[in-house]
């Protein structure tokens, strides 16, 4: 048996008097493509975080590939949310890119030629190499979607986690970054992506995690995503209005 | 010091006291619409407004340059806002830029009028509060107290009635200036109103305070009372009564020490901010302190109840409940998970059987809470 | 013509020449990144808190000891940064009225000790004042060796930590993720920031400094679009500025440190109109849009 590709242990997270994360067991399969959902506030982008090792939990372990987060080092590649930078910074989308390949290089940091080429690559695959000379405030929305996720192929990882890619991005870009993702799986990658858009689970991933604080499902997808579950989650009348859409062909 | 208070000290008090309550009420507005920097930016631009109508009517005496020191405050506003829109300059880095230009213009100018005009750029930083009482206002042949009295109490009565005038009107706009602009209120008539009258402030009272001290005096009391205080107008009362406080505690400091009194007052409102750092009642470092105690054990009790109420009923439950186990699983030390255990088992949200620990139905019931179902 | 010249026949002037190039160059450099992090009024706030660190240096010391003073400045600087940080993470306080309020108290200690220093004259501080508005006029041989000291310091750790320093301004999540020590970089900068602020308050002087922080580095912003020519462009031309600020300074008997600052600003407007120029007539295809979109992320992005 595959030693899972993310273990979750009694996870809890509160911020401030809230709790934001209960007691999480979840482990993702490597080689995987899920679809972290759950209605606003539910914890998606917390739990992402905290296996990032960008907040620490109150209680509980994550284990990445059987080893805690200080040593898995750079094989687990974040795409944050795209507001969550200033991209008034001053820099090219070609140096963006080699930012993701930090974690090879020397002590000083400083990429070679090879790094380059890796980089130039990486824009190539998501579709904007003649864009890697342009000053990332130049970019459109879909635009810096497209950079950040160069940046992860840079980085040469494992398992990527993803925060709401497809958020405000043109629908070039939306299907770029699925056939991308799909592709990182077939190669044995292991994918996570937050996402909001529930019509869209079922094509789009093969496994879900349903949240509400409370992990209240994990699985294949059909298994996720039930009437019942979704219910509990969204409340009545939301989950009529997804369960109608889902259903249909 | 036989005589401390003469009238003399009574008359520096007095000064001390109109301008702590001028910049007090006028800095309010500035630190809830999170400008407090515009108060340095603001004190440290008027000088060239100064020495520019200077250069104008020749006559430091004119008040001709109370406006062209109230216009360049203004103007440096305005240049931080063009910065901003018009150069693509983050707000700080806006800030930072004009206040030293606008001063070092000054700055030069004085230095090459020194023959002709004698404006003292150490007191626009340090003001000149033990000397207020020597420049009277006289009035035929009657001397009626210091001019910078009747100047800064002129201040805080215009003040009150533009205060009295446009409460409402400024609440909303500083509350949600979209909403006021749905509603017919002009946001940008009451920003520049604030400005002006920030402005306005700074002038009247760097003289005599300094322009540390008024940065100080427009901040802290409004902060203090920020974390007092819930609603505009308490806000406004107490930032008064802060800023009385510390004038008159910095004063009698002062001038029993013998130090700069500006000094003695700045670091007066640092005090009265820390005290209610410390001590306000819910943004306090005590009461934090306690909250975060409290929280700490009801959240670890919390977090007992739902492992124990998640795992009950679940095939491994011999395991995850059982007490000697819990150590593993919640990742507590021993100490701990006895502490929380006890705490719960007093308050009867669990109960004990051979080394087994389960839910209460009270204790279900909170768990249940807990997790929103 | 030879340097060394030069330095025989206007030894003063060549001090104070090489000294602002120096400071030029550290704060420029260091500048230009507090403008990345947002974080641009600390200098000032900074350098006012300093102001009582110095004069307690002082009054420890009994003399004028530039080690003592700076230590007892960098100490204060390092109270007021730690403590403004406090206050925002642990009130509601916003960040604006914790650098004011930081500020002003530790100015108006500076202001009380000062007063005292002035009861008792001793011919030692009679220069105590000019780090209110700088005096880079009276610059000595061992200030120089000061200078020198910490520009190779600020450049030394921008060669060693560019790379992560880099990643950090730009993601700090990122940063995180790629396992880079980022307490330890935020530390070595803020101490870097703390020794230039105070190294330079004799130099620019309270007030002044920010801008020799800032100015820079918003010019250069004008000029590139990569943060390392950024970097570059803000140190080289901190040091030019410094230069060439000293010498307008001789030429026109003004005050040094107002000149430097006056000379940037109207270099900031330079750049600024250039860049104007040039967007006007290339009409970058996505410019508008751009600055537009980039605006309103920072708005959604700022806390």
């Amino acid at each position: 048996m595959n030693t899972p590709a993310i273990e979750i242990e009694d996870l809890t997270v509160a911020y401030g008097e809230r709790p934001a994360l209960w007691d999480i067991d979840l482990k993702v399969p490597s080689g995987v493509m899920m679809g972290l959902i759950g209605p606003n506030g539910a914890g998606k982008s917390t739990l992402i975080k905290t296996v990032m090792g960008l907040i620490t939990p109150a209680a509980g372990t994550v284990r990445i590939f059987g080893k805690p987060l200080s040593e898995t080092g750079s094989r687990v590649a974040y795409v944050p949310q795209r507001s969550s930078v200033d991209w008034d910074f001053p820099a090219t989308v070609l140096d963006v890119a080699l930012m993701g390949s930090f974690g090879r290089l020397g002590l000083l940091g400083r990429p070679k030629r090879a790094d380059r080429q890796t980089a130039r690559d990486a824009l190539a695959r998501v579709g904007i190499s003649n864009l890697a000379n342009r000053p990332v405030n130049q970019l459109s929305g879909g635009q810096q979607q497209r950079v950040f996720l160069a940046r992860a192929l840079v980085q040469k990882a494992e398992l990527y986690l993803l925060d709401e890619p497809f958020q405000g991005v043109d629908a070039a870009t939306e299907s770029l970054i699925l056939d991308l993702l799909r592709t990182i799986r077939s190669e044995g990658g292991t994918v996570v992506v937050v996402h909001h858009d529930l019509q869209t689970v079922a094509d789009r991933f093969d496994q879900a995690a349903l949240l509400k604080v409370k992990l209240l499902a994990s699985g294949p997808v059909d298994e996720v995503m039930t009437p019942n579950l979704l219910q509990k989650a969204y409340g009545a009348t939301g989950a009529e209005l997804i369960t109608s859409r889902v259903s249909q062909p | 010091m036989s005589n401390f208070p003469d009238i003399a000290d009574l008359q520096t008090l007095l000064v001390a006291c109109l301008g702590a309550v001028a910049c007090a009420l006028g800095g309010a507005f500035l630190v809830l619409r999170r400008l407090s920097l515009l108060a340095d930016a603001i004190s440290h631009s008027i000088l060239l407004g100064i020495v520019l109508a200077w250069m104008i009517v020749r006559d430091l005496g004119s008040p001709v340059l109370l406006l062209g020191a109230t216009a360049s405050g203004v103007f440096a506003v305005w240049l931080v806002e063009w910065f901003q829109q018009k150069a693509g300059i983050k707000e700080d880095a806006a800030m930072g830029l004009v206040f030293p230009a606008l001063f070092s213009a000054a700055v030069v100018l004085i230095s090459q009028l020194a023959h002709s005009v004698h404006l003292d750029t150490d007191a626009v930083i340090n003001g000149r509060l033990e000397l207020a009482f020597l420049d009277p206002l006289i009035l035929g042949n009657i001397s009626l107290g210091p001019r910078s009295a009747w100047i800064l109490g002129g201040l805080v009565v215009l003040q009150l009635i533009l205060l009295a005038m446009f409460f409402q009107p400024l609440r909303i706009v500083w509350f949600d200036s979209a909403f006021a602009a749905s509603i017919g209120i002009s946001p940008v008539f009451f920003h520049w109103g604030v400005t002006t009258t920030a402005s306005l402030t700074c002038v009247s009272a760097f003289d005599a305070l300094g322009s540390i001290l008024v940065v100080a005096l427009m901040v802290g009391p409004a902060s203090s009372a920020l974390l007092w205080a819930r609603q505009l107008s308490g806000v406004l009362i107490l930032s008064v009564i802060f800023a009385l406080i510390s004038a008159t505690l910095g004063f009698v400091t002062g001038a029993l020490l013998d130090v700069s009194l500006s000094g003695m007052i700045a670091l007066n409102t640092g005090l009265i901010f820390g005290l209610s750092w410390f001590a306000a009642p819910e943004d306090g470092l005590v009461a934090q302190w306690a909250r975060k105690r409290r929280q700490i054990l009801e959240f670890r009790i919390g977090l007992l109840l739902v492992h124990l109420r998640t795992h009950e009923d679940g095939p491994d439950s011999d395991e995850e409940c059982s007490y000697d186990r819990l150590t593993t699983h919640l990742k507590w030390p021993e100490s701990l998970v006895s502490f929380v255990s006890g705490d719960a088992l007093r308050r009867e949200l669990l109960t004990e059987e051979k080394g087994l620990l389960r839910c209460t139905p009270r204790g279900r019931d909170l768990a249940r809470h807990l997790l929103d179902e | 013509m030879n340097p060394l010249i030069w330095w025989e026949i206007n030894p003063a002037l060549a001090t104070v020449v090489l000294g602002t190039a120096l400071l030029g160059l550290a704060t420029g450099a260091l500048g230009s990144m507090a403008v990345l992090r947002r974080n641009s009024l600390m200098g000032d706030a900074l350098s006012h808190a300093a102001y009582p660190g110095l004069l307690a240096g002082f009054l420890l010391n009994g003399t004028k000891s530039v080690a003592m003073m700076v230590i007892g400045a960098s100490l204060f600087a390092a109270l007021a940064q730690w403590l403004t940080g406090f206050l925002i993470r642990s009130t509601r306080v916003r960040p604006d009225a914790a650098l004011a309020l930081v500020m002003g108290c530790f100015f108006g200690f500076g202001m009380v000790l000062q007063s005292h220093l002035q009861q008792n004259p001793s011919a030692a501080q009679a220069g105590l004042k000019d780090y209110l508005f700088g005096q880079a006029g009276l610059l000595l041989e061992e200030d120089i060796a000061l200078l020198a000291t910490l520009a190779v310091l600020v450049l030394l750790a921008l060669f060693v930590g560019w790379s992560r320093w880099k990643i950090i301004t730009f993601d700090r999540a990122h940063a995180v993720s790629l396992g880079i020590n980022v307490s330890f970089w935020d530390t070595l900068y803020n101490f870097l920031f703390i020794l230039s602020v105070v190294i330079g308050l004799q130099v620019a002087g309270v007030v002044l400094m920010s801008a020799l922080l800032i100015m820079p580095g918003c010019a250069a912003r004008y000029w590139t679009t990569r943060m390392s020519a950024m970097v570059t462009l803000a140190g080289a031309s901190g040091a030019i500025l410094g230069v060439a600020g000293t010498f307008a300074s001789n030429e026109l008997s003004w005050p040094p440190g107002p000149t430097i600052v006056l000379l940037g600003f109207s270099w900031l407007i330079l750049s600024f109109l250039v860049r104007d120029f040039r967007k006007k007539r290339t009409s970058y295809s996505g410019f508008s849009q751009d600055t537009s979109s980039s605006l309103n992320i920072s708005g959604v992005g700022a806390k």
